[in-house]
Order: C-alpha cells, then sequence, then structure tokens
C-alpha cells in the first residue's frame, strides 16, 4: 500500500514537512535560547551547524539501534 | 529600634521559627503549574520532532519504494523482528507522544492565531487539542508495552 501513488505523495509532502520543521527548529534554537559559554553567546548559525550535525549523528544511531542498520 | 523591611515587605531581621522569608513577594494570584508544563512538552516535543521524525518517515516510507535501501524496515515480517526489543518501543513511544504534544501546542497557536480567540474558546482547544495528545500517548503507550508486559 505504500507504494502507491496516494500514499506516496502524502509520505513524500509528511517528509518535506518534518524537514521544514526540523530546519526551522534548529535555526530557532540559538535566537530563542541562546547558549553562553564564553562572555558573548553562540549566533544562532554556529548552534544550527552544531544541531545539524548531531541530527546527521542521531540519524545515524536510528538506522542502526532502531532498524538494525543496512 | 525600627525593624528594618525590605522591598517585599518582608522583615530583613533574622527570624529563625518564626516564617519563612520568601525571595518573590506573595501576589496572591494562583500558582501556574500546567502551562509551563505543557510549554514544556512542546519543547522537548519539538527537539523530538526535529531529531527523529526525518529519519524514521524516510527510512519507512520513502527508501525503499524509490530503491534507496537494500531492505524494506516497514515490512511486515521485519518491522515486527524489530517491535520486539524494547529501545524500538521506547523509540516509537517517545517519538509518537512527543509529536503529538509538540503538534497540538503549536496547532493551539496557530488557531488562536487565525481568530479563535475568547477565555471560553482558548479552554475549549485546551481540553480538546491536550485530549487528543494525552490519549494518543496513552496509546502508543498501550502497543509499546503490550506483548512485554501484558499480552
Amino acid at each position: 500500500m505504500m507504494r502507491t501513488p496516494p500514499i506516496l505523495y502524502v509520505n513524500l509532502v509528511l517528509f518535506a514537512l518534518v524537514v521544514w520543521h526540523a530546519v526551522t527548529w534548529f535555526m530557532l534554537i540559538g535566537k530563542a535560547q541562546p547558549i553562553q559559554f564564553t562572555e558573548r553567546p553562540l549566533s544562532w548559525k554556529a548552534v544550527f551547524g552544531v544541531n545539524v550535525l548531531l541530527w546527521v549523528g542521531v540519524s545515524g544511531a536510528v538506522v542502526y539501534l532502531i532498524f538494525g542498520g543496512f | 529600634m525600627a525593624e528594618e523591611i525590605g522591598s517585599t515587605r518582608e522583615s530583613l531581621a533574622y527570624n529563625a521559627g518564626r516564617e519563612t522569608v520568601h525571595a518573590d513577594p506573595k501576589t496572591g494570584e494562583p500558582e501556574v503549574f500546567l502551562e509551563p508544563l505543557l510549554w514544556g512538552l512542546f519543547s522537548l516535543g519539538g527537539f523530538i520532532t526535529a531529531f527523529l521524525f526525518p529519519i524514521t518517515v524516510f527510512l519507512l516510507f520513502l527508501a525503499p519504494v524509490f530503491g534507496l535501501w537494500p531492505t524494506d524496515p516497514a515490512a511486515y515480517l521485519t518491522f515486527a523482528a524489530h517491535w520486539r526489543e524494547p529501545l524500538v518501543r521506547l523509540f516509537f513511544f517517545v517519538l509518537i507522544g512527543g509529536s503529538l504534544f509538540h503538534g497540538t501546542h503549536r496547532l493551539k497557536f496557530m488557531l488562536v492565531d487565525a481568530g479563535l480567540r475568547g477565555p471560553g474558546i482558548q479552554a475549549a482547544l485546551d481540553v480538546i487539542l491536550n485530549a487528543i495528545a494525552i490519549v494518543g500517548t496513552l496509546g502508543a503507550l498501550y502497543y509499546a508495552v503490550r506483548g512485554w508486559l501484558f499480552v
């Protein structure tokens, strides 16, 4: 059923929405919750970059721990 | 000698055994408990949705269909084998619960911004949307523990 066009289109839209949510959420974190280690808080771009790296790492962990790897 | 009174209208003198000295003045307003809890669940759910949802949708619904993955993780036998592991059950419980609490809270404020304002309407939205999140999370919990804690 997942391969039928209507469901596939729904899943493509769902995927685009969750990726959009992830990207905008990571862009928001550094602005809504400034992280401060030194005198000045980290720029939102740095926080965004760290979150994207974490995202890649977490996604890899999910692939192996939850879905059994390749 | 006059007793020194601070800006919080409480005595600054040492008063052990008499009453607790509060840093904040008592305003008489009821303590807000549920609002920060729901905002906390919204924030936690936002992280859960951002970090875990894209890879889950990709692996379960898109990658096998487009031939981007050697196996089909959504195939019944494959998924049923993974579902025996407690970590997998915990993963889907957290994913579903977090996404529901995030999504319903966000939907509420989208509807408020769209014009559904007023104390009665907002209370109704709170009840309906939080009920959806709670019932959905309990449903996920039921399926996560079914076959493990009970048959």
